[in-house]
């Protein structure tokens, strides 16, 4: 599958920032952004053509979980591969996600190359 | 508390006062230290032993006693100069000593010296440090492509931040606490751009904090891995940030904290501090 634009949701601005410049360096420089769940939904909404959702876990009004429960329950994003990132490398967070529909999960600290090879293997 | 006497001779009313005074009750006399034990009573026991001229059978007998039960507290009425009573103390933590001849005022001093809380000397488990300084000079490398150097552990009282700029997590499982990374604003803004690959000026706040609070986020989530290797349980709540140099933590748990700290290679400090209470 080829991935032109990304919708990148996480509260923090910096880790915002830092995805934004890994992904362009990896080869993915067409990202949009949202800080929380709801706010991803209005941009996934508003969006069409968006390839790949990143998404944050602990985020306030909506967490990333509720957030892709909500995606894969929705006909017109449901197909969107959704990768979870987060700093927790907890077993039950990793299968709750996938469980949930996550495509692959990304646990914090990333590099390019490791956030290339997710996205490749989709 | 209940309390022996060994005295060979009458014990007066006035002692027997101040003894009260100190909450023993109820008190019994013996003139036989080999009796004494048969006196004690559930884990709270006090015993103010006049020693005889024999020292070296008085540290038997009282290192039989010690035997008897735990958590015992004891008062030697000892003649000056007497070592033997010197080496039971140094053994015996809950030993104390006053001179004969046995005054109200030497026995008040020596019950308040027997009774006096002990300070719990400061008790970090370093099993539960290492994972965080592990995992900092890893994630240091990592997010931010610096590679750190442990220059200096120690033990503070309390818990206050040494930098401008402070990321603290509170965590709760094995042990309750807090962890802290802390640094100058300097360092916090070349930290963030080396994070960010981007331009970081001093007035990005946002930027700046929300790069400190994922660095000890993901520094945290790292030690959380290492801990669960070690079959160490700990859930971590989201980052606080906290500006401004030597402020104090009101953490409650009146533990000491392990201060590492670590520096650059262009000499800029970087400290963590960790501050639990174990289960």
């Amino acid at each position: 599958m080829k991935v032109k634009k990304i919708l990148i949701v996480d509260d923090s601005p910096t880790m915002l920032r830092i995805l934004q410049n890994t992904l362009a360096k990896a080869g993915f420089p067409d990202s949009i952004t949202a800080c929380h769940g709801k706010d991803g939904l209005l941009k996934l909404a508003e969006n069409r053509d968006v390839d790949l959702i990143l998404s944050d876990w602990n985020m306030p009004e909506m967490t990333g979980i509720e957030f892709l429960k909500n995606v894969k329950a929705d006909g017109d994003t449901k197909n969107i591969p959704f990768i979870m990132v987060t700093s927790r490398n907890v077993k039950e967070d990793i299968m709750e996600a996938v469980q949930s529909g996550a495509r692959d999960y990304i646990v914090k600290p990333f590099t390019v190359e490791s956030i290339q090879e997710k996205i490749n293997n989709i | 508390m209940n309390t022996i006497v060994i005295s060979k001779g009458p014990f007066s009313a006035e002692l027997t006062e101040v003894l009260h005074k100190n909450g023993c009750d109820p008190i019994k006399t013996v003139k036989n230290p080999a009796l004494a034990a048969a006196k004690f009573m559930g884990k709270q026991n006090i015993v103010v032993y006049e020693w005889s001229e024999d020292p070296q059978e008085e540290t038997r007998n009282l290192q039989e006693l010690m035997k008897q039960t735990t958590g015992l507290k004891v008062l030697l009425i000892v003649d000056e100069g007497i070592k033997e009573a010197i080496k039971v103390l140094v053994k015996y933590d809950e030993v104390k000593f006053v001179f004969k001849p046995l005054t109200r005022e030497r026995l008040q001093i020596g019950m308040r010296m027997l009774l006096a809380e002990k300070k719990r000397p400061p008790t970090i488990n370093i099993e539960y440090v290492n994972p965080f300084i592990e995992s900092t000079k890893a994630i240091m490398q990592q997010m931010a492509q610096t590679d750190i150097e442990k220059k200096e552990v120690r033990i503070d009282k309390g818990l206050t931040v040494y930098g401008d700029i402070s990321g603290v997590m509170a965590l709760s499982g094995n042990a309750n606490g807090f962890v802290v990374i802390s640094m100058g604003i300097d360092t916090a803004i070349e930290i963030v751009k080396r994070m960010t690959m981007g331009d970081v000026s001093e007035s990005d706040n946002e930027l700046i904090e929300g790069g400190i609070m994922e660095l000890i986020n993901v520094i945290s989530g790292q030690a959380q891995a290492l801990f669960n290797q070690n079959q160490h349980h700990f859930d971590f709540t989201t980052p606080t940030m906290v500006r401004g140099k030597g402020h104090t933590i009101n953490h409650g748990l009146h533990e000491n904290s392990i201060v590492v700290k670590f520096e650059t290679p262009d000499h800029k400090e970087l400290f963590l501090q960790v501050c639990l209470k174990t289960a």
